[in-house]
């Protein structure tokens, strides 16, 4: 009888082997693809990311004290949506490519760790996109409805 | 039949220094999970924007119409056509991208599930496809904005 008394976490130690499935020659040349893919994407976002600090230094010299506010708003915003996503997605290709190269278990481990970050993240925020767009919709339909019974 | 497997598994360009463990087990479950659903709403989107191209320029005409706006009624009906084609493309490829995103997600849940090797290299493969065509897109639009940014500068300074 299989011992059921185990603590939550046995056997998630990056050592600890699954019997279950084996990362073949074929899935480590995909992972090497998707890692290669995953860094150019992750190089992408970072030079956006520069572009965005860039526009909002700009907005915030030439705006006066507004463009300061809303240089900081941009900067903020923008740079928070970009920074994680792309942070995920790099060190997600450095550490499977490694881990492919070096035969590396615990960075192979990490890698995905931070592929389910990066899925996590996007997954939020279009959840929260799709909420707000939802409450607009609702907002508009309440405002279209009050205007008409006031005719 | 375990002796089998293990067999197969050590045998030379079938098994890599690399294993699956519980803790990777534990992150592709919540990576297929969220995968699958951002390649559903992203599938919904495709279809409603499909919808949407389909209806969209017809009742844009009509509208310009019952406006009494003739010249831009016929600027839609004959622009009309190449613009759902373009779009109408768009939407296909974007169908297409959103597929295999649906496939890696719910090729790895099945893997996971009953600890199926085709679908665990299948999942693998069409995310691997999915960066791949992705990828070639993200290129494609950059050279097409470099493209109209030169075209543009030669344009105006054409004009000056």
């Amino acid at each position: 009888m299989e011992d059921q008394n185990q603590p939550l976490d046995a056997g998630m130690a990056s050592g600890a082997s699954d019997p279950g499935l084996v990362i073949t020659e074929a899935v480590r040349n995909d992972l090497t693809e998707i890692a290669k893919w995953a860094m150019f994407f992750a190089v992408l976002l970072f030079i956006i990311l520069g572009l965005v600090a860039f526009a909002s230094l700009a907005i915030a010299v030439a705006g006066g004290a507004g463009g300061i506010l809303a240089g900081i708003f941009i900067a903020g915003i923008y740079g928070t949506l970009l920074f994680f996503p792309a942070w995920y997605y790099y060190k997600f290709a450095t550490l499977t490519r490694q881990a492919v190269a070096l035969d590396d278990n615990s960075m192979l481990d990490e890698g995905f760790l931070y592929l389910k970050r990066f899925y996590r993240f996007v997954g939020i925020l279009v959840v929260v996109v799709l909420s707000l767009y939802a409450l607009f919709l609702l907002i508009g339909i309440s405002m279209m409805g009050s205007r008409m019974g006031s005719f | 039949m375990e002796i089998l497997d293990n067999q197969f598994a050590q045998e030379p360009g079938n098994n890599t220094g690399l294993h699956v463990t519980r803790a990777m087990r534990y992150n592709w479950r919540s990576t297929a999970k969220w995968a699958l659903f951002l390649a559903i709403v992203g599938l919904v989107v495709a279809g409603l924007s499909l919808l949407a191209l389909g209806t969209m320029i017809p009742m844009m005409t009509n509208m310009m119409e019952m406006a009494g706006n003739e010249e831009a009624a016929e600027l839609f009906r004959s622009a009309g056509s190449y613009i759902s084609i373009i779009a109408g493309i768009a939407t296909i490829v974007t169908i297409a991208i959103h597929y295999l995103h649906l496939r890696f997600a719910s090729d790895l849940q099945r893997a996971l599930q009953f600890n199926d090797q085709d679908r665990f290299e299948s999942s693998w493969r069409h995310l691997r496809y999915y960066f791949r065509v992705l990828g070639i897109l993200t290129i494609s639009y950059i050279v097409l904005y470099v493209f109209v940014l030169l075209f543009m500068a030669s344009f105006i300074s054409g004009k000056g």
